[in-house]
């Protein structure tokens, strides 16, 4: 129940890695903010700082208007859920679950009460006497989120909380996890390197590569206005097409590559943008001649992946250098096979245009 | 953590086979157990029955009067007592100690961490024969202890004393190994939650870690115990009295004359070894049980 700013954070490993460098950030109370990045990006390193299990090299983190940088861990009233879970093998559930309020010598008829009202929370009320080893992958999960809110924490911290699950009950728990967070309206900062949990669940985005955020923002802004190449292809499932139109390969300029370098303007088009995206979901098949602000793509299908609710058209783009592949999506069932060539359409506005550095133009 | 599963029967599949592992493994136990079961044998045997040719296995006749006579012996219950307290001694000191340097060395960051472990592995390879003269020395001249002046001379220090027994022995290098080893393998998360939810240190050590790292103090308990109890050599060169001897050197008295009664020799070994079985038969139960639980994904 606190927002929390993140400060010009730089975190240099004892082995002297610059593991996050100058990383800030602010995230609302109550909100929750999903960090997202590839291994080894630095997300748990961030989660730890925050935590307080290491310190910040440099940089200042404050919850609410409390600067707690170089605050003990066990003073911050920030809850943890660890990627393993950590749940004390020796303890029952409910000895796991009491052990926050233990150590802060709360009195035992509370913390039976306690214990009992999270404990129904999240559906563990039937096994409270089993010891961790006879649960399931899942049920450990609601307990290790059960001993995070027991204490009521300002700021729960969650690190890849879902990625030993399996598929489907992953998809469960990301629901269960998004509602008991609002229902107890606690700030919640969640680490995942799957965008697509990121997507769904967060209030805000954090994309992390190489201990520096590329972007923050809403999810659906990151989607639509994504500031790089790296962010452009992180977000967004299954990947934002990307073709290289710096070099024609010898060829004449044609009119398709002339048409993307100048989608975003004059402006645009004299910073010679090198990449052009595309997201598998902008192309639609070509209908209306008249309407001149869609390009007209020729994709040659090369396979076709149906799943029912969607289909997915894997195919080439004679008129780009080397005839590049891309990755079309559309709704329901699309009647198409292998060798057709299909005149597909994308408006303007569905154009992500990138410099040579993979920065976004426009 | 990975799990380990049975391989039930596929280890020996045909029925020959499964016949001669059992085979091989019931002549193996029978080797071991023989001398064991000769000194039980002989223990109720009379003092004639000792020297009849061929050897009988069975007593004739079985009687406890040796056990008896052993248990009447001087000193028998003094020495007792004096095994126990080195041995309980011992053992106690090993499982402070050694938990302690051994978290120490698997987990706070210190200067030197690296260097001085590998002392602690050094003093590993050093035969304990060498070390008995200087250890006697620095025991026979430790300060004020004894009648000793303050550099330690003019008395007899911890010679025939208990802390000289234990004190030599109160962290060995091995049980600091054994400790070490156990706490690396514990996954630091069970502490950084503890000390999240506002655990101290003393907190995290005695309420998750020694709980946790109960099958490697079992072990430490057991070869600390076994080895003071079994140790001749160590109170043999301290105790000059007989009244601070322990089991092990009572015992050679009783067999370094020229007519040992072996029947009675026995009986009092048989006595002796008697707890050592009965601890590792009880702690084998132990083992097993305390290597099956983790709270981690599985
Ligand atoms: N204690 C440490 N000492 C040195 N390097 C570390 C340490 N912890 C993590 N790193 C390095 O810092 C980088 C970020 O690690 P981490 O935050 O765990 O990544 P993520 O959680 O995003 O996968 C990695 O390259 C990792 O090797
Ligand atoms: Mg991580």
């Amino acid at each position: 129940m606190s927002s929390l700013t993140v400060e010009s954070v730089t975190r240099i490993h004892n082995n002297g890695f610059t593991a996050l460098a100058d990383i800030s950030f602010h995230v609302a109370d109550r909100a929750l903010a999903a960090i997202i990045g590839p291994s080894g990006c630095g997300k748990s390193t961030l989660l730890r700082l925050i935590a307080g299990l290491d310190p910040a090299t440099s940089g200042r983190i404050r919850l609410g208007d409390r600067d707690v940088t170089g605050v003990a861990p066990g003073k911050r009233n920030v809850a943890m859920v660890f990627q393993s879970y950590a749940l004390y093998p020796h303890f029952t559930v409910f000895e796991n679950i009491a052990f926050p309020l233990r150590t802060r010598k709360v009195p035992r008829e509370t913390v039976r009460r306690e214990v009992e009202k999270v404990a129904e929370l999240v559906q563990m009320t039937s096994r409270l006497h089993e010891k961790p080893v006879r649960l399931s992958g899942g049920q450990k999960q609601r307990v290790a989120i059960a001993r995070a809110i027991v204490r009521q924490p300002e700021i729960f911290l969650m690190d890849e909380p879902l990625s030993n699950l399996d598929a489907s009950l992953r998809m469960e728990m990301r629901q269960e996890l998004r509602e008991l967070q609002q229902k107890l309206g606690t700030t919640m900062i969640y680490v995942t390197h799957d965008q697509a949990e990121a997507m769904t669940m967060a209030d805000d985005l954090i994309v992390l590569r190489n201990g520096v955020i590329e972007q923050a923002g809403e999810p659906m802004h990151l989607y639509q206005q994504p500031v790089n190449r790296f962010v452009a292809a992180f977000i967004g499932s299954p990947r934002m097409n990307i073709f290289d139109i710096s070099n024609t390969g010898g060829q004449q300029s044609n009119e398709l590559l002339h048409r993307l370098r100048t989608a975003g303007g004059e402006a645009i088009s004299r910073q010679s943008p090198a990449f052009v995206g595309i997201r598998p979901e902008a192309f639609r098949l070509f209908s209306d001649p008249a309407n001149d602000k869609a390009i007209t793509v020729h994709v040659e299908v090369s396979s076709v992946e149906r799943h029912g609710v969607q289909t997915l058209v894997h195919g080439r783009i004679p008129d780009f250098p080397a005839a590049a592949q891309t990755i079309c999506l559309f709704p329901g069932d699309f009647r198409t096979s292998t060798g057709d060539l299909l005149k597909l359409s994308v408006a303007e506005t569905g154009i992500h245009l990138f410099d040579d550095a993979g920065k976004r133009l426009g | 953590m990975a799990t380990i599963k049975h391989t039930g029967g596929a280890l020996f599949q045909s029925g020959a086979e499964r016949f001669l592992a059992a085979a091989l493994l019931l002549f193996a136990a029978a080797v071991t157990i023989a001398p064991y079961l000769w000194m039980l044998s002989a223990s109720f045997k009379t003092g004639q029955e000792m020297y009849v040719f061929p050897p009988t296995w069975l007593p004739t006749a079985p009687n406890l009067g040796n056990y008896i006579e052993v248990l009447q012996l001087p000193y028998a219950g003094q020495q007792l007592v004096n095994s126990l307290i080195y041995a309980g001694g011992t053992t106690l000191a090993n499982l402070i100690l050694c938990s302690l340097a051994g978290y120490a060395f698997a987990r706070l960051e210190f200067r030197g961490r690296n260097a001085l472990f590998a002392l602690v592995l050094a003093l590993l390879m050093v035969p304990t024969q060498s070390q008995i003269i200087p250890v006697f020395l620095i025991v026979k001249h430790i300060p004020f202890a004894g009648g000793n002046d303050w550099l330690g001379n003019g008395g007899t220090g911890l010679l025939n004393t208990y802390a000289g027994l234990i004190l030599p022995n109160a962290a060995t290098p091995f049980g600091i190994f054994l400790m070490r080893q156990f706490f690396i393998r514990v996954p630091p998360e069970y502490e950084e939650s503890a000390r999240l939810d506002g655990a101290g240190s003393f907190a995290i050590f005695r309420k998750i870690l020694l709980p946790l790292s109960r099958p490697a103090l079992t072990v430490l308990a057991i070869l600390s115990f076994q080895q003071a109890w079994n140790d001749f050599v160590w109170p043999l060169i301290l105790t000059s009295t007989r009244d601070m001897g322990t089991l092990q050197t009572g015992l050679q008295l009783l067999h370094s004359g020229p007519d040992t009664r072996w029947n009675v020799v026995m009986a009092a070994a048989a006595l002796i070894t008697a707890p050592m079985i009965i601890v590792f038969l009880s702690a084998q139960r132990h083992f097993i049980q305390n290597f099956a639980s983790t709270g981690l994904k599985g």
